[in-house]
């Protein structure tokens, strides 16, 4: 028996009872419990279906994160093996598309990409916390070229035009101010340098989109915001000294977070 | 004549400060010393392998790979570790195989770069004397008239062919592809670097 659009409960059983396959004489109670079992199963099917479905999203994006080292042949060495972003696309496009309706329609690619630079950002920023004494700061500066960077939009004919308020000078202006922290605020406005040691609140504040930006992704690393193509190298102390961050034998401490909270996107 | 000469020490500053500079040159700590200028360094590196030859739409490949860098220190070292598909094929070269599937599909177009056949509905495999190809059909003709006549004089009509397909993979069974070690900072850069961040280190610490 195929049905084409639900129905109701009592549809169903007046429908199977009609074809044979269930008995007429079924008490109220009887019914009661066949619906319960109904829909407990129906509940464990849609769990199911959706832990299968986010179960293939995890393992494409570990496969991503941390392709496997797979001997092929014994005796030779090992070959890298894992999704790149285009078949994680299709695989989690597949799980997505086994739930139907919106789910199927969402930026798989964009998705993935971000949730993949968010977890190496967040491995790197938990590894920086382990030489704070020899590195005490980062800087903050562009890595990756961009098509279209952040302060620019694009006008006629393609040409750049500037929005400087999108940029992320200000943008660290607005951290410094939001976060108090007045000597990367000088440090910044004495060099153009956008350097802060690591126990500052301004990561955080740059990835809560101080002075209301809106593109950010919550985390005090980099990307901070989507598709940033801005990252942070480490400052070295003898540095951080003469740019004034720190005083001669002051300690310089890790960044305070949650751990709770450090992998959002 | 005989001289008695007692050397009574008052206040020894020599040898913990001697002490110090030893703590800071130990593998461990040179070691974290080196760590960080090294990681920046191979991901600008990495980063600056820059776009595609062809001028494609880029897939980030090198971007990613800048971002997939783990490193470790340790009084062993520092290891760096590129942790993206792909790389070690690009620095060493090599012959690609299909593995899960019979061909390799190469992407022979902009629209098709960066992409699966999958992600093409509608494509199909098109079989010719000189290969096979997966193709979709063109949504643009420029020669509509061509497009009905694509065996001419008992010969294929390339131009008609072309206008009406879009040309997405050739299928091989495998390539070669050259290593390029450049990919990858060299050892002596990487050894500079290391020794940069080190003699800066242990002047900052003779200073003191």
């Amino acid at each position: 028996m195929i049905f084409s659009d639900p129905i109701s409960f009592r549809s169903a059983v007046s429908a199977l009872q009609t074809k044979g396959q269930l008995p007429r004489n079924l008490s109220a109670k009887q019914l009661q419990a066949i619906r319960r079992a109904i829909e407990k199963n129906a509940g464990e099917v849609a769990r199911d279906k959706i832990t299968i479905a986010l179960d293939k999203v995890k393992d494409s994006l570990q496969s991503v994160l941390n392709p496997a080292q797979v001997q092929r042949e014994p005796g030779a060495a090992t070959v890298t093996e894992g999704l790149n972003p285009a078949t994680a696309r299709v695989t989690i496009q597949d799980a997505l598309a086994k739930l139907g309706g919106r789910a199927a329609e969402m930026n798989v690619d964009f998705t993935v990409k971000t949730a993949v630079d968010v977890a190496q950002g967040g491995g790197r920023f938990l590894s920086d916390q382990e030489d704070v004494d020899e590195y005490p700061a980062w800087e903050l500066s562009r890595m990756y070229d961009r098509n279209v960077p952040r302060g620019f939009r694009v006008g006629p004919k393609g040409a750049l035009i500037s929005v400087p308020t999108e940029d992320w000078p200000h943008r660290w202006e607005a951290a410094a101010i939001a976060a108090g922290d007045h000597a990367a605020l000088r440090v910044f406005k004495a060099t153009g340098r956008m350097v802060a040691l690591k126990q500052s609140g301004i990561w955080q504040a740059l990835g809560d989109g101080a002075g209301g930006y809106t593109d950010t992704l919550g985390n005090p690393f980099p990307p901070f915001a989507y598709n940033s193509g801005f990252d942070v190298d480490g400052v070295s102390r003898s540095d951080c000294e003469e740019l004034g961050l720190l005083r001669s034998g002051e300690v310089a401490s890790r960044t305070a977070f949650d751990p709770a909270k450090l992998f959002s996107a | 004549m005989s001289i008695n000469c007692k050397i009574s020490v008052t206040a020894d500053t020599a040898i913990p400060a001697v002490a110090r500079i030893i703590a800071r040159t130990a593998p461990a700590r040179l070691a974290n010393v080196c760590r960080t200028p090294l990681v920046s360094f191979v991901r600008r590196h990495l980063a600056a392998n820059g776009r595609n030859k062809r001028g494609w739409p880029s897939t980030g490949f090198w971007e990613r790979a800048s971002r997939s860098v783990q490193s470790t220190a340790s009084d062993r070292g520092v290891l760096i570790l590129v942790n993206q598909v792909g790389v070690r094929q690009r620095y060493y070269g090599g012959r690609i195989t299909a593995v899960n599937r019979a061909m390799l599909t190469i992407p022979i177009s902009p629209l098709s770069y960066g992409k699966t056949a999958r992600e093409f509905p509608g494509s199909f495999i098109l079989r010719t004397p000189k290969g096979a190809w997966i193709v979709q059909y063109a949504t643009k003709n420029v020669f509509t008239k061509a497009q009905t006549t694509t065996i001419r004089g008992g010969r294929m009509n390339r131009r008609a062919v072309g206008a009406t397909f879009n040309f997405l993979f050739k299928l091989v069974q495998s390539v070669d592809q050259a290593g390029d070690p450049s990919v990858m900072p060299s050892d002596d850069e990487m050894t500079a670097v290391a020794w940069t961040a080190i003699t800066k280190e242990l002047g900052a610490s003779w200073e003191k």
